[in-house]
């Protein structure tokens, strides 16, 4: 890592309510986000992956309180700014899509407009040169037919045109940095992979950092540099996907490996699963979050916390039984499906 | 091989444009409704600017039944009814189109602040349910002692208690709405707060509000009507139907036209505008429309 991060992220938390019955929805997450990189954060429901993700953007509602050491896009903080500075920041530095592309357009208003309006928003233009910049966005996210579509209402557009013209607002000012939540979590198979095709190439192509929020695997594996796996607010592991993949640190992530159906497998099986729910931390839990529902949990785990230490080269991991894991698997062969299914 | 004809129905490929609303055949009451509303406003318009004498006494013509003089009869004091309903049309319709404005106007300034802005929401809601416990009859009596009276007194007094109702309704709305995914998408490419509500918010309330301003419209002309019934409305020089059937109240059993006539149109033009209202409710409700396939 050269110089500062573009998007540097340091023990933020975010809390619901106050008192003792606060819900800390994201507790000491910490990460950094490089320009033109791929961060997947993944976890199951409630682990606090949107939560931390609408922190970054400042748009948490007023019920959260948010608190961070350090969070910082491009050396500026994001902490403490003033509404007007942040809603320069938004759009223009950092942009969002959400899950639900149904709802993530004004209905009131066609698909051109919305996009011309967000780029009049950071840049003095006039309105016929939004409107070409709004019709050049479409064409980028290939919306076919886009000069008539540059007048549809989002009424008219099926889930996936509107998830392009979702990326098209949000993309239209070249922000530095894309978060997208679950951005195909409410699409078609076949057309979550043309919308993760479109986002990849869009990247590539505007040089745009991803943050990527997913509970897919499939999808990491497809999209990330970077992995982040979050547990119930907190951040247990972090490394380049390919190496998390291939060996996986923490029983956490092992878990959510092993979850995945595996279409290859002949046998008619049960799926592999994590037993139980993800807990809300409402109090202070002793040890391991995920200890309850750990299958290589020890005494150990209910009473000390683990802290999330490096291990390797870019990873870190906090499981108090990741040196007996790592021994474990030296003496085998790298677990493939199978294996663990069996 | 046949040539390929210069022209044909294969050829006209191109797509329409998408249209906002599909147009769909207004319904029979629609159309009654549109005819009796355009009828008494096209009346409004012009019968002041026909009839001139509505107010001079003729003692020799009193209490006179219809006929092909008096169309609709003559009051105690010898009086034209038909004038005297025609030209209290405007004062009716006058009232209900400025009453529904103003509160429409009042209704979505309290209702969006309200609605977005939690802090003052208790405050301002309080005020409203304040606002709504005054009885329009005793406020309109309050304020023709006051200032005397007149159109424009009649108009506040009415405005006042039906403020709260749409101030209601749009903050109802805002709720809904602000916490919808366009919202916040808005707010993540760097929407500030005043255009959230002016452009993402308020168009979205329109059909709501609109059909509220039709039901506004309709019980502000009854409630003129009420009020110049009971004398603390327009003025006795300007004929309204209420101060009319005031007048016939006294002569019910011996000249029921008098009542009669202007009561009939009053219930006529409030249940066009009711038909009306509820006929862009259900184009603009997305729920109904839904249903019935749009």
């Amino acid at each position: 890592m050269i110089g500062s991060p573009l998007l540097d992220v340091a023990n933020l938390s975010v809390t619901f309510g106050s008192g003792p019955a606060a819900v800390r929805a994201a507790v000491g997450v910490s990460f950094t986000l490089e320009a033109g990189r791929t961060l997947c954060l993944v976890g199951e429901s409630g682990s606090g992956k949107s939560v931390t993700a609408l922190a970054v953007m400042g748009l948490h509602g007023k019920g959260a309180h948010v608190a961070a050491d350090r969070l910082a896009l491009a050396g500026e903080s994001l902490t403490g700014v003033s509404p007007a500075r942040l809603a320069a920041i938004r759009g223009r530095e950092i942009s969002m899509i959400f899950q639900n592309p149904m709802s993530s357009l004004n209905p009131a208003f066609t698909i051109g407009y919305q996009i011309a309006e967000a780029i009049r928003l950071h840049e003095a233009v006039d309105k016929a040169a939004a409107r070409r910049r709004a019709l050049d966005m479409l064409e980028h996210v290939r919306i076919p037919d886009a000069r008539r579509h540059l007048d549809s209402y989002p009424h008219a557009l099926s889930g996936g045109m509107r998830q392009r013209a979702m990326v098209a607002m949000a993309l239209a000012c070249r922000p530095k940095i894309l978060i997208a939540d679950e951005p195909t979590t409410a699409l078609d198979v076949t057309v979550q992979a043309q919308i993760l095709d479109l986002i990849e190439t869009l990247q590539r192509e505007f040089a745009t950092a991803v943050l990527l929020i997913t509970h897919d695997l499939g999808v990491v594996a497809e999209m990330a540099d970077e992995v982040a796996v979050m547990y119930a607010g907190r951040i247990v592991e972090k490394g380049p996907a390919a190496a998390l993949f291939d060996a996986p640190a923490h029983p956490y992530t092992e878990g959510l490996l092993a979850a995945v159906p595996d279409h290859r497998s002949a046998r008619k099986e049960r799926l592999s699963e994590i037993p139980g729910n993800v807990p809300v931390v409402n109090r202070e839990i002793p040890g391991c979050a995920f200890a309850p529902r750990c299958a290589r949990a020890r005494p150990v785990c209910a009473e000390r916390s683990p802290r999330l230490e490096a291990i390797a080269a870019g990873r870190a991991s906090a499981c108090l039984r990741r040196a007996e894991i790592e021994a474990e698997r030296a003496g085998h062969v790298l677990p493939c499906r199978e294996d663990r299914h069996a | 091989m046949a040539p390929a004809p210069a022209s044909g129905p294969g050829l006209a490929t191109t797509v329409p444009a998408p249209r906002r609303v599909a147009f769909r055949r207004p319904g029979a009451a629609v159309i009654a409704g549109v005819a009796v509303l355009g009828t008494l406003v096209v009346i409004a318009v012009v019968a002041p600017l026909l009839i001139h004498d509505y107010v001079s006494i003729n003692t020799g013509a009193r209490l006179l039944p219809p006929g092909s003089e008096h169309w609709f009869g003559t009051d105690h004091l010898g009086r034209d009814i038909f004038d005297r309903t025609m030209v209290g049309s405007r004062n009716s319709l006058v009232v209900g189109a400025c009453v529904a404005l103003a509160t429409t106007l009042l209704g979505v300034l309290f209702g969006l602040v309200a609605g977005y802005f939690r802090v003052v929401d208790s405050v301002l809601m309080r005020a409203m349910d304040g606002m709504m416990a005054i009885p329009g009859v005793l406020l309109a009596i309050a304020l023709v002692s006051l200032l005397g009276g007149g159109l424009w007194t009649v108009i506040v007094a009415i405005t006042v208690p039906e403020v709260p109702r749409t101030a209601r309704l749009v903050r109802s709305v805002v709720l809904t709405l602000r916490e919808l995914p366009f919202v916040t998408a808005a707010i993540s490419v760097g929407t500030s707060t005043p255009k959230i509500l002016l452009t993402h918010i308020l168009p979205n309330a329109v059909g709501a509000l609109t059909v509220q301003a039709t039901y506004v419209c309709a019980s502000a002309i009854i409630a003129e009507a009420v009020l110049s019934f009971l004398g603390v409305g327009t003025p006795p020089d300007i004929p309204s139907w209420g101060n009319v059937m005031a007048v016939g109240r006294q002569y019910f059993q011996l000249a029921p036209w008098i009542i009669g006539f202007p009561g009939v149109l009053l219930s006529v033009l409030v249940l066009a505008i009711n038909t009306l209202g509820d006929s862009l409710r259900d184009r603009l409700d997305p729920h109904l429309a839904r249903r019935s396939g749009l």
